[in-house]
């Protein structure tokens, strides 16, 4: 099923107006700062705001009634007089399903998402914050919508949560059929969950493209910041004090152990590192404090503005930000040897 | 130690407090020992407190009940419509809260009363209200029933809309989401101004002496027997009241969780 949304809002000086596109099966994560209309987009999208056109395969489904679409909302929403059960059951009983088939499912349902039977009768309080993104989860998916609507899914979590959802999420999304636009201001999610990502900027659309072009080449000041940030996910291992070591399908990096994090493996960790706190040598580096030397040649230069994003490709690639000036100083060019450095404190664990 | 000094209470404020706590527990204690408690019984019996608290607990229950009926439909005006005149709207329902009860038994009188504005078209279809246990019910949620609105709308207000968004995106309909998200969401509000309501319309006494009337097994509440007796046979108006204090105490003490939640 392809996605096609025409959303026009006007909220006083405050404009949206937004046409997006989602092919069959595939994610497309919004990503924009607080303030850029994403919230406003998904009340549209879910049908809670008139003056929307949203149609799937051509057919306006905000018009048939009950619209076939799942939303899970950043703050869950769960309904608080209800158990797990009756959470997941709701859109099912809403579409006159009797009874014992809506929990039959819901049960499956929830089970499917990894919430253990014990738990299905606990109330939303008594959940922890991962249940909870399960049975909200349950609760979207139980229709086995369309249009499937997830804002910030991560964002609530720990960080312990966020890996287990985040890959729990990742699976859901590669066998649902229908589409799913992701909602964000986190890059991390868009760029570990979305196949395109719109950068949405004061109602505007500002750049559409795949994670590794928006990466690669970000189109405006916001989008080079938040979303143009080198990003890795591996498992994290206890190295010395105060460091880790996250293990990488393309290579290792040295991070600075996250604070309040009991020294264990864990996996499904991601890790961002800004490219303007890469630093490019072009003769070997020996006796600083960065732990991460990263070894390659450069492959693109692209420029913006005043400064110039530098691609390396070494293990694993980064990018670098440094000024047109780095950029004649040193001669940097696609081809030449270079050493690209950052120190561990500089490597963030998600956000954590 | 900062603890010690935040805790502790200035003496004028101490005696101020002292003299409110024997206000109210000095009369109670009077009552406690002006109650003939060696013929209670007998004097329960000859007063008539009985059969006017089989009256006072039907037509507490039944106002109560009528006040979360119509109350409740009411508060959702209030707090969500945006109909002009919302303003006048609350103060006219809340007048009831303010205004004499007797007052509110003249105006029933005149609205409902056998030559009354509506009341005459019911007189005339054999329907009278005066001087019946269902115009003592009905001048009685006259009374409480603004205490149900109160609480719902106060309930409503404070309850996050995105719930009910949750509902609609999930496909309920506005009346499903309405009678499985809302009300449930609502229901400690609405079981509050219910208890207030019934505590209320368990002491109600102008309203229905004006309106209803004072007939023995019929109108006659508890609060009228004890003003009947109070003419006659002072041990047995006193221990009527003994049988309303027990009964107020006992739903503070249950109520006391939901009323005085910080």
């Amino acid at each position: 099923m392809s996605l096609h949304a025409e959303i026009a809002v006007e909220r006083g000086a405050f404009t949206l107006d937004v046409t997006l596109e989602a092919g069959r099966g595939s994610t497309l994560a919004i990503l924009g700062p607080n303030g850029s209309g994403k919230s406003t987009l998904l009340s549209a999208l879910a049908g809670l705001t008139p003056r929307a056109e949203v149609s799937l395969d051509g057919a306006d489904i905000l018009q048939g009634e009950p619209p076939p679409i799942g939303v899970v909302f950043q703050d869950l929403r769960l309904f608080p007089t209800m158990s797990a059960l009756e959470n997941a059951a709701f859109p099912l009983r809403a579409r006159s399903v009797r009874r014992p088939e809506a929990a039959a499912r819901a049960v499956e349902a929830l089970t499917r998402l990894g919430l253990p039977e014990g738990r299905h009768r606990a109330r939303p309080r008594d959940l922890s914050g991962g249940e909870g993104q399960r049975v909200a989860l349950a609760r979207a998916l139980i229709t086995e919508p369309a249009l499937l609507l997830l804002d910030e899914p991560t964002s609530a979590l720990d960080i312990t949560a966020r890996g287990q959802v985040r890959s729990l999420l990742a699976d859901i999304l590669t066998s649902h059929s229908g589409c799913c636009v992701l909602v964000t201001h986190d890059p991390v999610e868009a760029m570990t969950l979305a196949d395109r990502i719109m950068v949405l900027e004061n109602g505007r659309v500002t750049q559409v493209g795949t994670p590794a072009e928006i990466r690669e080449t970000p189109r405006s000041r916001y989008a080079a910041d938040l979303a143009g940030v080198n990003l890795f996910a591996g498992t994290l291992t206890p190295l010395d004090t105060g460091a880790g070591r996250l293990t990488t399908p393309a290579g290792e990096l040295i991070v600075a152990w996250p604070a309040g994090l009991p020294a264990a493996q864990l996996a499904d960790v991601v890790a961002i590192l800004r490219p303007a706190d890469v630093t490019l040598h072009t003769t070997e580096p020996a006796g600083g404090s960065a732990r991460n030397i990263f070894h390659g040649r450069v492959s693109s230069v692209s420029l913006d503005g005043e400064r110039a994003r530098v691609l390396v490709s070494a293990q694993p690639p980064v990018v670098a930000e440094v000024t047109l000036g780095s950029v004649d100083r040193l001669g940097l060019g696609p081809g030449l040897e270079v050493w690209a450095t950052a120190k561990a404190v500089e490597v963030r664990i998600d956000r954590g | 130690m900062t603890t010690a000094s935040r805790r502790s209470v200035p003496a004028g404020i101490a005696v101020l407090a002292a003299a409110a706590a024997l206000f109210v527990t000095l009369p109670l204690v009077a009552l406690l020992v002006r109650t003939p408690w060696s013929d209670l019984a007998g004097s329960l019996s000859r007063s008539g407190a009985w059969t006017a608290l089989r009256v006072s607990l039907v037509v507490s229950l039944a106002a109560a009940a009528l006040s979360v009926l119509l109350g409740v439909p009411l508060a959702f005006v209030l707090a969500r419509s945006r109909v002009p005149g919302r303003a006048l709207l609350r103060a006219v329902a809340l007048l009831p809260l303010v205004l004499p009860p007797v007052v509110g038994g003249i105006a029933l009188l005149a609205a409902l009363g056998r030559s009354g504005l509506i009341g005459r078209w019911l007189a005339r279809a054999g329907i009278q209200l005066t001087f019946t246990t269902a115009g003592a019910v009905l001048a009685t949620a006259f009374v409480s029933m603004p205490l149900v609105v109160l609480a719902a709308e106060a309930g409503l207000r404070a309850m996050p809309p995105g719930f009910e968004e949750a509902a609609r995106a999930s496909g309920a309909s506005r009346l499903y989401t309405l009678r499985r998200v809302t009300l449930p969401m609502l229901r400690p509000q609405i079981v509050a101004g219910a208890v207030l309501a019934w505590a209320r319309a368990l002491g109600e006494f102008g309203a229905t002496i004006t309106f209803a009337g004072n007939l023995p097994g019929r109108t006659q509440t508890l609060p009228l027997s004890v003003f009947v007796a109070q003419q006659t046979d002072p041990g047995g108006a006193v221990a009527t009241s003994l049988i309303l204090v027990a009964v107020s105490i006992a739903v503070l003490l249950l109520m006391r969780k939901r009323l005085f939640a910080a």
